[in-house]
């Protein structure tokens, strides 16, 4: 299943697309665990569907959420 | 007899109707911390939560314990009616002379004890308080108890604590408040970890004192035993020399590593706003848990007055400012913090001993990064009353000359006027607003006061008061 992670920043266009890049990214999958944070190495696409992979979802710095959605295609999880 | 928790404290607001308790599933996931602020904002109870999400039945979560002043005269183990102004009396005079703790070998505390690679900070039903918070907020309403490794001094203090992971957590550490003030002057240079103990759900006035305001080297355990009129039981960590609450819920014992820093917020803050730009403090390294059966996490759930923020700043601040002007040998007639003023802002009432004692008053008060404002009314005006105190403000204070501004100071990285730039760095500027009129007018030329007091002779107010149901009125 694809699953949901989130990730915060200090505005939508910062983010490095299609290469590999380290990040600090949380769960949003339900349970317990939710909003877990980890560090990963990762890499991220423009259309959410091309990446095979997760979703990644932006909110800005001050908490206020953003309607943009990524693909995430986590490559590594770093401690 | 003072409550030893917790839950005693619950078992007695039931019976005042000061809580209520949610048997009902709620999602720790914002559904909780949602009720608790919506029962804020209407001046409502205190919430137990019975059952969480995703939680087994037994570990329950409480909020809003001090939200109002009625909940804290409870805890004091006073007359819920009782007035703010009787309730300071009592505390202020309570606080004269400190309880020391007593050490307790046993402690419900230590019911259960997970260490090592066990430790899961996720076992327990940590909520995500507002929507947008950086995560979920385990120290909202708790006790960082720390240690000056020279002086032995134990410091309890409340500084808001967010999970990253199963074994880390992250925290504001503000460099002038006491707890971090040891870690960045004393661990730091050492290249050290700083050990710390998180005491979640101890007794309502333990976790009060950690959130309250006493000076640099004083230990808040005296203080809470002097407010609960009995001694503080406290119990020696699992893996550290730091003492905690005997009687608390859930024990977190670890390290504070200054050298390691983590992202930490945002959050929703106690000024009513999530302002403080999310960055990074240092993390705390999670070695033990000890916890009590069927444990009972806590939460403040922060924001738009009134919740236990403006509480415990209303009370605490309205005492030591108090102090403050009487140690500087500054006189006044009365002083107020009010929880609408979420703790920024201060009344001080004067009858005018000389010229710009307004400014003086604020150069006192002003010497930390709180409060920004600083109304000086005259001594007639009732400081507990914000109607007489805005028309303090609009008839009184000239808009230039009245005000007096302190740039390039200090400033709350929460303050949500300041710009990003000065929350980033914690600076700012402060006001002092003078409503009092200038004392060299003299009696010519200050503008005579009309209402029933100053503006009627003193027989003719008798007559009035004497005769006012004869008049018709009830
Ligand atoms: C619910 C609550 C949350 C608080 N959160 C913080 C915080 O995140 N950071 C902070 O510096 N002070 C916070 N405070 C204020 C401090 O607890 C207060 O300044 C206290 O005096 C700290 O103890 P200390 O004087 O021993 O440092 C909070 C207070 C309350 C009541
Ligand atoms: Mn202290």
């Amino acid at each position: 299943m694809q699953k949901e992670y989130e990730i915060y920043v200090d505005n939508v266009a910062e983010l490095p697309l299609d290469r590999e890049t380290e990040l600090e990214i949380r769960s949003l999958s339900p349970g317990k665990y939710k909003y877990e944070i980890k560090r990963v190495k990762a890499v991220l696409s423009a259309s959410p569907k091309a990446s095979q992979g997760d979703l990644l979802k932006l909110r800005l710095s001050l908490g206020e959420a953003t309607s943009k959605v990524l693909g995430i295609k986590i490559v590594k999880e770093l401690s | 007899m003072a409550f030893a928790d917790n839950r005693q404290f619950i078992e007695a607001m039931k019976k005042t109707g000061d809580v209520v308790c949610i048997k009902k599933e709620v999602d720790w996931d914002l559904e909780a911390g949602a009720i608790a602020r919506y029962s804020n904002e209407k001046n409502g109870p205190a919430v137990l939560f019975e059952k969480l999400k995703d939680y087994p039945p037994g570990f329950r979560l409480f909020s809003s314990a001090l939200a109002n002043f009625r909940r804290v005269a409870i805890a004091m183990g006073l007359p819920p009616e009782i007035s703010f102004q009787d309730l300071l009396k009592e505390y202020d005079k309570r606080l004269q002379k400190p309880f020391k703790p007593v050490v307790v070998k046993d402690a419900p505390c230590k019911d259960v004890v997970v260490e090592g690679k066990d430790v899961d900070l996720f076992d327990f039903p940590t909520p995500m308080i507002h929507e947008g918070d950086g995560g979920r907020y385990i120290g909202t309403w708790h006790i960082l108890v720390t240690k000056d490794p020279d002086t032995k001094w134990s410091n309890w203090g409340m500084y808001r604590v967010m999970l990253y992971d199963k074994k880390r957590m992250v925290g504001m550490l503000s460099p002038e408040q006491h707890g971090p003030a040891v870690l960045w002057e004393k661990y730091a240079p050492m290249k050290k970890p700083m050990p710390f103990a998180l005491a979640i759900g101890a007794d309502p006035i333990s976790s009060y004192v950690a959130g309250a305001f006493f000076g640099r080297g004083e230990e808040e355990s005296g203080f809470a035993g002097a407010l609960r009129k009995q001694p503080v039981e406290l119990v020696k960590c699992h893996t550290n020399d730091l003492h905690v609450p005997a009687h608390s819920e859930i024990i977190i014992e670890g390290e504070i590593h200054p050298d390691k820093p983590l992202m930490e917020g945002p959050f929703g803050e106690f000024p009513g706003y999530s302002a403080s730009p999310r960055r990074t403090w240092p993390m705390y390294k999670v070695n033990a848990i000890t916890y009590r059966h069927d444990p009972i996490m806590t939460m403040c759930s922060v924001g738009f007055p009134t919740d236990d923020v403006h509480i415990v700043a209303a009370l605490g601040k309205t005492h030591l400012y108090k102090k403050m002007l009487k140690e500087n040998g500054v006189p006044f007639t009365d002083l107020f913090v009010p929880p609408s003023g979420t703790g920024l802002l201060v009344i001080v009432s004067i009858d005018p001993p000389h010229a710009n004692v307004a400014s003086r008053i604020g150069r006192v008060l002003m010497t930390g990064r709180i409060p920004h404002f600083v109304i000086v009314v005259d001594g007639d005006v009732d400081v507990y009353n914000m109607e007489a105190v805005m028309h303090a403000i609009s008839t009184k204070c000239h808009p230039i000359r009245g005000i007096t501004t302190h740039d390039h100071d200090i400033g709350s990285p929460l303050a949500p006027f300041y710009t990003h730039e000065e929350r980033k760095l914690g600076i700012g500027a402060k006001a002092v607003f003078d409503c009092t009129f200038p004392v060299e007018w003299g009696i010519e030329k200050t503008p005579k006061k009309v209402n029933f007091i100053k503006g009627y002779p003193g027989s003719v107010q008798d007559k009035v008061l004497k005769n006012w149901k004869s008049y018709g009125f009830k």
